[in-house]
């Protein structure tokens, strides 16, 4: 237990999804009735600031003075989240929570840098500053947790020895900071409400912050609606123009081509006899076939799930990526440019 | 061919031998219970998924009782491996699955064994084609043969991957397991609790690591007096190392500074020949069905037998995965020249039994099937 010893109450106070954070609470033997309580009146609040600040994207607040209380409305935070049961929002919150954590990691020591990382089930240890790398991280927990797969993050830029990656100290505390959106992702989802007793000062908190949250959402969809898109094709990524072209020269292209080309045009709207049109010219068209593909794509068959457009990284890796073109989602770029000539549009006028 | 020649029947009355014999503990995988099989058969198309079985023993039955052509299972563990949804299924994760198949490799012996014909012009040419050189279509038929060189060339890409895995990724050779794709190469398992939960973007990554892909020479090479050099010196393990060792090929002192453009070739050269051949699509793939060690491939006759490290290394890799003994007297119209380790003329010949049921079952256009 020797490594316990090295937690204070100020470190469960910045990290209070810590494993010891937990048991603490558990000692307390709070009920959720003690939470709703005039008494602990400031944790719900607290929660409710924590939630709100997500969905604004700004800042988590600072934690509480007393360290219970932060663990406490930290807890709360996650149950209220799994309330109004809004997947997006979860992931809001669970990085704007470990953007905070990240701030306070830079400020610690190496030796409670390594302490924290393990204990959010990330191998790390310390390298000597071989090659000028003060820690190295096991190479799976690398892979799971890295914010990005271009630039100096990506593997293969990096040196990499029996299963282990070196790393600088704001590298690991990175990836820790990826882990715990992970991991709180993974809390709210574990939550079993089913037969709880939810006292009514957090209903309708849950309800008031789930309004706001859909306003919000509302909001953004206005946004993104764009009135008059004829010309879409000419907002097309360079990657599914490429394809989008080969398909209507009547080559024969991959499946993978095929999947993209269909999947992104359904994602920006085109019914499923839109994109068959387009497919007609493929030298192995048969209608039926190409229909129940493009059906399933489009969620309407088996497993019913909608299939989204593969990302950048995954078009490099398949071979279909084109060009450079500064986005992470070719989605991104056709939203991207369809804003740029609606702004314009709007400019003349 | 002549009358009264039933390739399918042949060929499922020989598969009907070979899994009468085959026992249990050949068939065996790790999490059996929570592993999902699929068959297809000899009579008509599609796929039977969604399989589960208790015990390899019920398998095993399952195997001698139906007579499939082809048998898989899942990479993935599932709490309900026999749900007909996938999210039903309850993915509990997978593992780590590279295929390498010489399809995706230029070899030397394609043009002794592999055609192709172009669906719009009708021009036909010996070895591989993706583009009809006479009308440029890209609808190609191809007929393709695999022979001993075709599975070296493969053991060669294994031999690579196997290397990156225990050096670069510290996974070591009791968690890896090789076995005979059954057609033109090998599938790679790795098994360990370290893998068995990423997620597929992980597994890209790993992807694109063993073959080298995204090397982006400004982020490994630095600025130096009199050109540019690698950012960490030729100790550094991953592909510093390696490019390290390439380079020594194309630079004149000891210090590894050279200009842009002869490092932009060493890297090249680099990933051309250490990358490994592996097919991307098969190791993304979380939820991937792989054809069952021990199995037999249905157009081929072979055995999807494991191979250790130490046999991967040896000669005559095929003597392994030919699962029937005895000869027969065969005719075959348009005859590759080679076809596994057996040279092919035109006529009848007497050649061995694993040969001619590989003929028979890859479709080609059989005058006369005796079994001596």
């Amino acid at each position: 237990m020797r490594s316990e010893l090295i937690l204070t109450d100020e470190d469960l106070r910045k990290y209070p999804f810590l494993p010891s954070a937990v048991e603490r609470v558990k000692e307390l033997g709070l009920t959720l009735a003690d939470v709703a309580s005039s008494a602990l009146k400031s944790v719900i609040e607290r929660a409710g600031r924590y939630i709100e600040a997500s969905i604004r994207n700004s800042e988590i607040p600072p934690p509480a003075e007393d360290c219970d209380e932060e663990i406490v409305s930290f807890m709360v935070s996650l149950l209220i989240l799994k309330l109004i049961g809004d997947r997006l929002l979860v992931r809001r919150f669970a990085a704007t929570f470990a953007r905070r954590s990240r701030f306070f990691l830079g400020g610690e020591e190496q030796d409670k840098v390594l302490y924290l990382l393990s204990s959010l089930g990330i191998k790390v240890r310390r390298a000597g500053n071989a090659f000028g790398y003060p820690l190295s991280v096991n190479v799976f927990d690398y892979l799971s947790n890295m914010p990005e797969r271009r630039g100096s993050w990506k593997l293969v830029h990096r040196i990499v020895e029996r299963g282990w990656v070196y790393v600088g100290k704001a590298e690991a505390i990175r990836l820790g900071e990826e882990r715990l959106r992970t991991l709180i992702e993974r809390r709210v989802e574990e939550i079993k409400v089913d037969g709880l007793q939810i006292p009514d000062p957090l209903y309708s908190l849950a309800e008031k912050l789930s309004s706001e949250w859909g306003t919000y959402l509302r909001k953004i969809k206005e946004n993104w609606a764009i009135a008059g898109v004829d010309d879409w094709e000419s907002a097309l990524p360079p990657c599914v123009k490429t394809i989008m072209d080969s398909v209507k020269a009547g080559k024969n292209v991959p499946h993978s081509a095929r999947f993209m080309l269909a999947s992104f045009m359904l994602s920006v709207g085109l019914s499923v006899e839109e994109v068959l049109e387009v497919f007609r010219a493929t030298p192995d068209f048969k209608e039926q076939i190409a229909r129940y593909q493009i059906e399933h794509i489009a969620g309407l068959r088996g497993s019913r799930k909608k299939y989204s457009p593969y990302k950048c990284d995954n078009m490099k890796t398949l071979g279909l990526c084109v060009a450079e073109c500064n986005v992470k989602h070719p989605l991104q770029y056709y939203w991207k440019s369809l804003r740029h000539r609606t702004t314009t549009k709007r400019d003349k006028v | 061919m002549n009358r009264g020649l039933d390739p399918t029947a042949i060929g499922k009355s020989f598969f009907r031998d070979y899994y009468r014999k085959l026992n249990p503990e050949d068939v065996d995988v790790s999490s059996f219970p929570m592993r999902e099989f699929a068959f297809s058969y000899f009579e008509g198309a599609g796929m039977q998924r969604h399989e589960a079985f208790r015990t390899p023993a019920d398998l095993s039955e399952h195997l001698r009782h139906t007579v499939p052509r082809h048998v898989y299972y899942s990479s993935a563990y599932y709490t309900n491996p026999s749900a007909k949804d996938m999210d039903a299924k309850g993915w509990q994760g997978a593992d780590l699955v590279f295929d390498i198949d010489v399809d995706h490799v230029k070899t030397p012996c394609k043009e002794l064994h592999d055609s192709w014909t172009c669906k719009k012009c009708g021009a036909t040419g010996q070895g591989t084609c993706e583009k009809c050189p006479k009308c440029s279509s890209e609808s190609i038929e191809k007929e393709v043969w695999v022979c001993e060189t075709c599975i070296n060339v493969a053991r060669d890409e294994v031999l690579k991957l196997i290397e990156f895995l225990e050096n670069d990724f510290g996974i070591s050779k009791d968690e890896m397991s090789v076995t005979f794709s059954g057609h033109r190469g090998f599938h790679v398992h790795v098994e360990s609790e370290a893998i068995r939960s990423l997620g597929q973007d992980g597994r890209r990554e790993i992807v694109d690591y063993v073959k080298g892909l995204g090397l982006d020479y400004k982020q490994i090479l630095v600025r130096v007096p009199g050109g540019f050099k690698l950012r960490f010196d030729s100790s550094a393990s991953g592909w510093y190392g390696r490019i390290a060792r390439w380079a020594t090929l194309y630079s004149s002192g000891n210090e590894l500074v050279m200009d842009l453009k002869t490092w932009q070739i060493a890297i090249e050269k680099c990933v051309s020949s250490e990358g490994a051949a592996i097919d991307e699509k098969v190791t993304v793939d979380i939820h991937r069905l792989i054809r069952l060690k021990n199995s037999l491939h249905g157009k081929t006759g072979l055995k999807a037998a494991a191979f250790s490290i130490e046999e991967l290394e040896s000669q005559h890799l095929l003597n392994r995965v030919k699962a029937f003994k005895g000869e027969a007297l065969v005719e075959v119209k348009r005859v590759p020249q080679v076809v596994l380790d057996i040279n092919l003329k035109e006529g009848r010949q007497r050649i061995p039994l694993y040969a001619a049921l590989y003929l028979l079952l890859n479709g080609a256009e059989i005058v006369s099937f005796q079994v001596l």
